[in-house]
């Protein structure tokens, strides 16, 4: 039986797929002992719902003009001993991807500022990418920046890598270091970037991504935090002429909360060696967002963000991702009407190589319990 | 003319004393108690800087002579609450709680139990190693088996 595509673009079946993945998932691990012989245990849920409507629908973006996406983000942790295992599933009916295995750690933290992990994890690069997840309640806007988006939504970065992770963090009386390293297989290119997927084998060939980041909060302040960042990969491609892609991202990031403004910023600078046909081309350019949250009240949060690229012309692995978004402007309010549950409107522009858009998302999101 | 200017000065100062007296209230429910960071009695050693206390009650494990300690937030006092929120992390209600959950998505670990949502609160602190909380000076001086470690806000409200 095929996949049943409603006009509205949802498809029937991975809707129910989504919501029968959280249900089952949510009874057996809600009703699990959170603590037994040693072992503890943590869930939670982000279910979130998502509408959308786009001034137009570019060919080859992988959207339609209007949709309705629900999606599910589901987080199992257990703990024994040293030992802890994070599983990260996210499912979203929005017909072109459903259910990933986004996170699959396997830790040993011998010590509470050290942890080193083997699995499938977010890299860390940037801000973003671990601070957030994939749990949209905890981001006060609906969207993510686009130099900072998932592989399958048109990202250009490797976002999920799969082998080693170390955090370590030194407090000291003034402030706190914290390193991140992270050293595995990463994406390869077809059609857009796809990480490896723990369950399917679709690519064999070797795609090393190294990561390392720095970051900095003031003791006092820990909400605050500064950082620095560097990554290098090599993406194999499987297209006809794409053969290889080496990426080095270099980067800063802050996130910081004035008297009544919270700041996040960042600027990547990346250097693109394609490898065509045997010919390899190099270029690079500079990505940077700037987000404003004005908070009115406890419930109420106006924001604002703006995505510049420069120079995006020069990278030669831009011209392969059409759905990579170049400079965006949008505002935005999130109302958080109970202690775990928010809706967020969204308005925004967004400028691709060749074309344009303006859309207006609404959404719901949620943690549980 | 002078009669409405007179009257509607009249309305300013009812409104002003009315909220004049609101203030002095609530302050007053405030000032003179100090609020305590205490723990079961076999902690009665135990040191925290400020520093460590912020790392511990937003999610950071922390060990102290081979016991984890183990927050527990009160938050059966609003008003006990919301100091512990200004004073003690910085952070209002909803960020402290996102942040709490934030922690939890990348690093794993225990959520920190709310005390509204304990059976037995008091008893727990008492009996559980590595439990510890914050609560008014006066209270901890009523229940068995807790020791002070240090005071947390002075109890003035300057």
């Amino acid at each position: 039986m095929g996949t049943v595509i409603s006009n509205s673009g949802i498809s029937r079946q991975g809707m129910i797929r989504v919501w029968l993945v959280a249900v089952l998932l949510a009874c057996s691990l809600m009703t699990a002992p959170s603590s037994y012989a040693g072992l503890t245990t943590e869930f939670l849920a982000f279910p979130t719902v998502t509408a959308v409507n786009r001034s137009q629908s570019p060919a080859g973006h992988g959207v339609i003009r209007d949709d309705f996406v629900p999606a599910i983000d589901l987080f199992f942790m257990a703990d024994y001993d040293e030992f802890r295992v994070l599983a990260e599933l996210f499912s979203e009916a929005n017909g072109t991807h459903v259910t990933h295995l986004e996170r699959f750690q396997v830790g040993w933290l011998p010590e509470p500022d050290l942890a080193v992990w083997l699995g499938r994890f977010h890299n860390p690069i940037g801000f973003w990418n671990t601070a957030f997840h994939h749990g949209r309640y905890l981001q006060t806007s609906i969207s993510r920046p686009s130099i900072v988006e998932f592989e399958p939504d048109g990202g250009i970065l490797p976002m999920h890598v799969t082998g080693l992770f170390v955090e370590k963090t030194v407090n000291t009386a003034r402030s706190s270091w914290q390193y991140a390293f992270s050293l595995g297989a990463g994406p390869y290119f077809k059609e857009n970037l796809k990480a490896v997927d723990l369950f399917r084998s679709e690519e064999s060939s070797v795609n090393l991504v190294s990561s390392l980041r720095l970051s900095w909060r003031p003791a006092g302040a820990e909400n605050n935090q500064l950082g620095l960042f560097i990554s290098n990969s090599v993406i194999p491609g499987a297209v006809s002429k794409f053969e290889e892609l080496k990426q080095l991202v270099r980067g800063v990031y802050a996130d910081w909360n004035f008297q009544s403004v919270r700041m996040t910023s960042a600027v990547y600078s990346i250097n693109s060696d394609v490898k065509e046909a045997g010919v390899r081309t190099n270029g690079g350019f500079i990505n940077s967002y700037l987000q404003l949250e004005v908070p009115w009240n406890a419930d109420w949060t106006p924001y604002g963000r703006l995505e510049r690229s420069f120079g995006d012309q020069k990278d030669p692995f831009l011209s392969y991702v059409d759905a990579f978004i170049r400079d965006r402007s949008l505002i935005g309010i999130r109302y958080d009407f109970t202690h775990n549950q928010t809706l967020k409107l969204e308005l925004g522009r967004m400028d691709f190589a060749s074309s344009n858009y303006n859309q207006a998302m609404i959404q719901w999101s949620a943690v549980f319990p | 003319m002078e009669r409405s200017i007179s009257v509607m000065r009249r309305h300013l100062l009812f409104v002003f004393s009315v909220l004049l007296l609101c203030n002095i209230v609530g302050v007053a429910s405030a000032d003179g108690k100090k609020v305590v960071l205490v723990a079961s009695a076999h902690l009665k050693h135990l040191s925290l800087t400020r520093v460590e206390v912020r790392q511990l009650f937003l999610g950071g494990s922390i060990k102290k002579n081979d016991t984890r300690l183990v927050p527990v937030i009160n938050d059966i006092d609003p008003l006990l609450y919301e100091i512990f929120l200004q004073k003690i992390v910085f952070m209002s209600a909803r960020t402290y709680e996102r942040r709490l959950i934030s922690r939890i998505l990348h690093k794993g670990g225990q959520r920190i139990q709310f005390s509204s949502k304990l059976v037995s609160f008091e008893n727990s602190l008492a009996t559980e190693p590595g439990r510890i909380t914050f609560m008014w000076e006066s209270k901890a001086h009523t229940l068995p088996g807790i020791v002070v470690i240090e005071e947390l806000w002075p109890g003035s409200v300057n």
